[in-house]
């Protein structure tokens, strides 16, 4: 296996789906959200929406808490350390990919 | 950028970073989706230039008392007011208007009300600081000259201890409110994606209009404006009571005009996308003062002050109106585009 390859292959898998990719930096560019919010901005569905915090919960990258504001529920949705985290490592992974892309691509084209 | 991202060749990840960089920058740019930034600021300019309206129209009792006189009371409540009109307004707009319609969000460097109350506790200290060492040297002087008058010698003891107040405030709440501010994360080296570019002739033709771009919003803006205003103003200038050219006069009224216009573009940058029309309030800001100056009244801000100073009020009102009416058009066109969600029950 390349170091292409390699990087790819090392990517989170929590991260890599487009739905949690998408969930996942809105929430690190946020300091806390709400759920309404989210589904505005990825346009999931709610469902959807739900099973993907799910699975983030789950991998301890998101922190979901049940609140009211007035009389209404709210549920806040923030990003863990171990997310941010996770979320930085999984950024550098992908700019690794395109490092090792460019380089083959400076390698053909210098050949051509 | 993104589209530019996209079209680099046989990189397919260079466009999930491109997608993922729009994701991450939306919170960012739809801060003042509903034009609550331009109401604040459009209040707290209105609360600027009433400060010697005021002064000329209320009896000096209320403001020139020994005890208050010395801090200038008046233009120091009103200094207050919009302060927490810039802070304030845009908090209550989200919290009753945006927040029910688009959720609630919290950006990292949304600045909380005891960092606004220590930063302008700050600046009050840093001003005084600043100021207090030039009037104390003066009545050093004068005390010199007239050797024996005890009530010079009162009157730079009280001085240099509210120098000293001052400067240790200063000093204190500098440390702890002047703090870096939080990046925000990126989600590709920008770096990387410029020597990627830089490799084919589309990406070399659209780095060419990036840093174009670049150039023309940091630099050419600011001068343009600048020297536009500037111009007319000073084409104007018979308008302006005054038979010979008032140079600062002219130089500090087209920076303000350019600041606030800049901070307008600025402060638009996604939303002007979607309104057009706030190209011609754009137009307004900066020409709107010229036609205002002439029209509208100085204030007496002092037999010395008023050349230079005078025409300040009125622009700071004509450029408050401009920025209050441009935001509640944009927040009336935000509560018609994006009515209130359903209510569930849970």
């Amino acid at each position: 296996m390349n170091e292409q390859l390699r990087a790819i292959a090392g990517l989170d898998r929590v991260i890599h789906e487009p739905g949690r990719m998408m969930i996942v930096a809105l929430l690190a560019a946020v300091e806390e959200c709400d759920f309404l919010y989210l589904l505005r901005e990825t346009e999931l569905n709610k469902g959807n929406l739900s099973s993907h915090l799910a699975k983030l919960e789950e991998a301890g990258y998101v922190e979901i808490e049940k609140t009211y504001r007035g009389k209404l529920p709210q549920t806040l949705l923030r990003l863990t350390p171990p997310g941010r985290a996770a979320f930085d490592a999984y950024r550098q992974r992908l700019n690794a990919a395109l490092v090792e892309h460019l380089q083959v691509l400076s390698g053909t084209s210098k050949s051509t | 950028m993104n589209d530019c991202l996209e079209s680099l060749p046989h990189v397919p990840e260079v466009g999930d970073l491109a997608k993922l960089q729009a994701q991450m920058l939306r919170p960012a740019q739809n801060v003042n989706m509903d034009g609550s930034f331009e109401l604040g600021w459009g209040i707290a300019l209105l609360c600027f230039g009433l400060v010697p309206y005021l002064n000329a129209v209320l009896p000096k009792s209320v403001w020139a008392s020994p005890w208050t006189a010395w801090i200038g009371y008046l233009p120091m409540v009103c200094l207050t007011c919009a302060a927490f009109a810039a802070y304030g307004i845009p908090r209550m707009i989200k919290r009753f208007i945006t927040w029910p319609r688009t959720g609630y969000v919290a950006n990292p460097n949304d600045i909380k009300l005891i960092q606004l109350v220590m930063l302008m506790v700050f600046g009050s200290a840093l001003g005084f600081s600043l100021t207090l060492p030039f009037i104390l040297v003066a009545e050093i002087r004068e005390a010199i000259s007239r050797a024996g008058a005890h009530s010079d010698l009162h009157s730079i003891i009280l001085h240099g201890i509210e120098l000293v107040v001052c400067a240790t405030l200063a000093v204190y709440l500098g440390r702890k409110t002047i703090r870096k501010r939080q990046p925000l994360p990126t989600a590709y080296d920008a770096a990387l994606i410029n020597q990627g570019l830089g490799r084919t002739a589309a990406g070399r033709k659209c780095l060419r209009g990036v840093r174009f771009t670049l150039v023309l919003l940091f630099v050419g803006i600011p001068i343009l404006v600048c020297g536009g205003v500037f111009g007319l103003m000073y084409l104007n200038k018979s308008a302006m009571r005054h038979t010979e050219i008032q140079w600062p006069q002219l130089g500090i009224l087209s920076f303000l005009v350019a600041t606030n216009a800049i901070l307008y573009l600025m402060g638009n940058g996604v939303a002007i996308k979607q309104h057009p029309w706030k190209w011609l309030v754009l137009a307004i800001l900066v020409a709107g003062p010229i036609v205002v100056v002439p029209a509208i009244p100085y204030p007496d801000v002092g037999p010395e002050m008023t050349p230079i100073l005078g025409p300040f009020p009125p622009v700071m009102l004509s450029m408050g109106l401009v920025w209050c009416l441009s935001g509640a058009v944009t927040l009336i066109s935000f509560i018609w585009h994006n009515p209130l969600p359903p209510i569930e029950t849970p």
